[in-house]
């Protein structure tokens, strides 16, 4: 990244946290105020620059403001250039929200490693709240379908047969399980049985808006379903899915385990 | 022109000046490291560093008219500006240069109209 791209995403950045209208100078350049003081200054070159690429955007009287594809741009700049995979794609970087969790890796060690929690396509559906706060999806239909991608992913039944360099490193000297081909055999039965648990129709859902990632106006199309039925479905499909896996308790109350 | 080339060169050292005076009162190093022809200790070169940075980002100078004015190559403050502008991640080191830049901005040279 050149320099002077840096000094912009400083800049800009800075203007981010403060949110605000920059009045011009007089020299090309734009000044802007932070606690009360004029303590930010974008000179002519960068200003001009910004401008160019659309990440000011004119407001108030002569002046400028972030426009809403600047956020995105930091995004894109500040894309982790270790971080696996990321500096090679930033635009899918801008749409990350990575978080640090800690899981065990085959060796049987609990490593932290960062986790893009905006994969799922179920979290969206999970955070969407009515006006009482309720959740369309329970705890535990929610757990169920994360499981299953879990599961899917581990199966490898997906994966591509080429080799893939970006993998994570593995692990040196005598590993002490069973070998990623059993795990992955295990995974694999394990979603063959939840697909045999949950039953023909709501298989097919579970499996293309789950793995597939399908959009659900596509598979009501398909399946010539009322529009915005999916949803409703789905949710069937994920309780008995959650019944199978036994995430609900014996009383019949919705709390997880 | 000759003489509009005397009167940049000549502002541009005087705000080089100005700038390694600020430089080594905020950061504890002599003047005579700071134009010294050789790298001398990390601490004076990093001086020097933020100094010819400084008066690229304050004085908005290109690079090569810094390198004149610094005695030193276009490439080598271009590394300097390069290493700084990544330091400035850190938010205390930021907010040091960001006051030092202040005042810079704030002096005007008299020649400063036509440089």
């Amino acid at each position: 990244m050149a320099s002077s791209d840096k000094r912009l995403a400083r800049l800009l950045g800075k203007l981010l946290e403060h949110p605000q209208v920059l009045s011009a100078d007089g020299k090309g350049g734009f000044v802007g105020v932070v606690d009360g003081r004029p303590a930010f200054q974008l000179p002519a070159k960068l200003a001009a620059a910004a401008i160019s690429r659309g990440l000011l955007e004119p407001g108030g009287v002569d002046g400028v403001m972030l426009s809403d594809v600047a956020g995105h741009w930091l995004r894109r700049i500040n894309a982790p250039t270790s971080a696996l995979g990321a500096s090679a794609n930033p635009f899918s970087f801008q749409h990350w929200r990575l978080e640090e969790r800690e899981v065990f890796d085959p060796s049987g060690d609990l490593i932290a490693v960062q986790v893009n929690v905006e994969n799922s396509p179920l979290l969206r559906l999970y955070r969407q709240r009515d006006e009482q706060g309720q959740g369309f999806l329970a705890a535990v239909e929610f757990a169920a379908g994360e499981k299953f991608r879990q599961d899917y992913a581990l199966s490898a039944m997906g994966r591509v047969a080429s080799s893939n360099w970006s993998s994570l490193r593995q692990a040196k000297g005598a590993v002490h399980d069973d070998g990623p081909h059993i795990r992955a055999l295990d995974a694999r039965r394990r979603v063959m049985n939840a697909l045999v648990a949950v039953g023909p129709v709501l298989d097919r859902i579970l499996f293309s808006l789950l793995i597939r990632e399908q959009a659900m106006s596509v598979l009501e199309r398909e399946s010539r379903w009322p529009r915005r039925s999916a949803k409703v479905i789905l949710k069937v499909a994920l309780a008995r899915l959650a019944h199978h896996y036994g995430l609900y308790v014996p009383n019949g109350s919705k709390e997880l385990y | 022109m000759n003489n509009d080339y005397i009167i940049r060169r000549n502002a541009d050292e005087a705000r080089a000046r100005l700038t390694r005076a600020l430089v080594s009162f905020a950061f504890n190093v002599s003047d005579a490291e700071l134009v010294a022809t050789t790298r001398c200790n990390a601490r004076a070169a990093f001086a020097r560093q933020i100094a010819m940075y400084l008066s690229h980002v304050a004085f908005e100078l290109s690079l090569s008219r810094v390198a004149s004015a610094f005695g030193r190559d276009r490439t080598t403050v271009s590394h300097a500006c390069h290493l700084i502008e990544d330091r400035r991640d850190d938010p205390n080191f930021d907010q040091q240069l960001d006051g030092l830049e202040r005042v810079l901005r704030d002096v005007q040279h008299p020649e400063v109209k036509m440089a």
